[in-house]
């Protein structure tokens, strides 16, 4: 089994959102529902100086998550139904929405907001790695309309080789949790995960 | 006020033990009248079906409740726990019935601890659900105490409610009522310790955000739950030490301490904090 997973560059990633809204296209997700959600964290304050001179230390950046098709996904784990299921083909966590009972027990486990009840169909739903396209040869939808090459998708190894294996970045939380198929670039602005000086500026869209 | 059907499921199911278990030890120990007993072990199931059609109004998909059987291929904490509530309820029923229709009266002897211990086996496995190495403000042994400690205070307090109101027929009923007054003011100070002990241990989580200061309404619940946990079951406790048999301060009593004990759960549900609470 390959497992896919993303990489995500905040270096690069200007929070135009673009990921977000092509992903709510293609899926036609309802308002208040993203299967990818980009975070704002930001922090910083005034420092004073010996000469009694101030200057900030303000921070910036920003973070699209979607599902990050866990090696161990507390989702699958928590799931009473098996309707939350990692496919064997490529490690992508998908929800077969004939099963799903909706008792929202993957969303309580999930530590990165994936799964989200669908209000009209209610069952589960989520970012399934866009794994149609993929068949076809294509990417996944947010990775092709990232106007900042930000994301890309594809086999988690070959991606670590190329980027490494850091996925500790804040907002995110430890990845020994749930060990994502997730790669974070970082920027000059980057926090590790448990950071307590910045916080997230956006928590209603993203769902908080 | 995020999960009320999850309140009133497992506030419900744990009382529904509380009671089966306490008026099982009343049944061992007291030998009281035969029929009373009957009755009240009958009204566990009355609680536990509240309960049960309680937690159906969580899913999303009612009529596919019986999937939540196919997460035990991988010992999903939620299928276990929907087993676990059909093993007590099935050996309380049974239990019941034997009682009812006169069956096997040495075999009832066995049936019964084993169904107590199925009821204690039950709030671990629904405790099990929420200790989630994820759900950094669930995941302690805080969590199955306080839902063991539901079961031991609403427990000797529904049991009382239960034997008081049908006191004309029950003999040997103000020793027994002594001694579940006494057994539910030994409960609640464990609760009440434990619970101080718990919102300590919340207040010093290495979170980003603060348990306490997510909720508006946080420390008034929490006052009121105290207030009414005490409340509740001083007014029981003192009427059995005095000697009193009406079954009305017990009732009301069951009533408070039941109302106190759903929202102390409705503030567990409402803290739930995410090992992504940063995000």
């Amino acid at each position: 089994m390959a497992q896919m997973g993303f990489y995500v560059d905040t270096s690069k990633c200007t929070g135009c959102k673009t990921c977000q809204l092509s992903c709510k296209d293609k899926n036609d997700l309802p308002v208040g529902m993203n299967w990818r959600r980009v975070y704002e964290y930001s922090g910083g304050d005034w420092v004073q100086h010996e000469d009694g001179t101030f200057s900030n230390d303000v921070f910036a950046y920003y973070v699209s998550i979607s599902c990050n098709h866990c090696a161990q996904p507390a989702c699958t784990k928590a799931c009473p139904t098996g309707a939350m299921h990692k496919r064997e083909e490529d490690g992508l966590v998908v929800v077969d929405n004939t099963v799903c009972v909706g008792c929202r027990y993957c969303e309580m486990a999930c530590p990165y907001g994936a799964p989200q009840f669908n209000p009209v169909k209610k069952v589960m739903s989520k970012c399934d790695g866009c794994y149609e396209r993929v068949a076809t040869g294509q990417q996944p939808v947010c990775v092709e309309s990232c106007p900042l090459r930000a994301l890309e998708f594809g086999p988690i190894d070959e991606l670590r080789a190329r980027y490494g294996n850091r996925a500790d970045i804040a907002p995110l939380p430890d990845p020994t949790l749930t060990n994502p198929s997730v790669i974070i670039g970082t920027s000059r602005n980057s926090r590790l995960s448990g950071d307590k000086e910045g916080k997230i500026e956006n928590p209603q869209e993203v769902g908080l | 006020m995020s999960q009320l059907s999850l309140v009133f499921f497992t506030v419900l199911a744990q009382s529904a033990v509380g009671l089966f278990v306490t008026l099982g030890l009343v049944e061992m120990l007291a030998k009281p009248n035969e029929k009373v007993m009957t009755r009240s072990f009958m009204a566990v199931f009355v609680l536990l079906g509240l309960g049960a059609v309680a937690s159906i109004t969580h899913l999303g998909q009612p009529f596919r409740m019986f999937n939540v059987l196919l997460g035990l291929e991988h010992f999903s904490a939620l299928s276990l726990e929907i087993v676990a509530l059909s093993l007590f309820g099935g050996a309380g029923v049974t239990y019941t019935a034997m009682r009812l229709f006169g069956i096997a009266p040495g075999l009832q002897k066995l049936v019964l601890p084993v169904a107590m211990v199925l009821g204690v086996v039950l709030i671990l496995a629904i405790s099990r659900v929420y200790t989630l190495a994820t759900v950094t403000s669930w995941n302690s042994n805080w969590t199955p105490f306080q839902f063991l400690m539901t079961a031991a205070v609403v427990g000797p307090i529904a049991a009382a409610a239960l034997l008081r109101f049908q006191s004309v027929n029950l003999s040997g009923l103000a020793l027994t009522d002594k001694a579940l007054g006494m057994a539910v003011l030994m409960t609640m100070t464990i609760a009440l310790v434990g619970y101080v002990g718990y919102l300590f241990w919340l207040g010093q989580l290495p979170v980003a955000v603060n348990p306490m200061a997510m909720l508006s309404y946080g420390q008034i619940l929490t006052v009121v739950r105290l207030v009414l946990l005490v409340g509740g079951v001083l007014m029981f406790a003192v009427s059995a030490m005095r000697g009193g048999n009406s079954g009305y301060p017990a009732a009301i009593s069951f009533v408070v301490v039941l109302a106190s004990e759903f929202m102390g759960r409705a503030f567990f549900y409402d803290i739930y904090l995410s090992a992504g609470s940063g995000m």
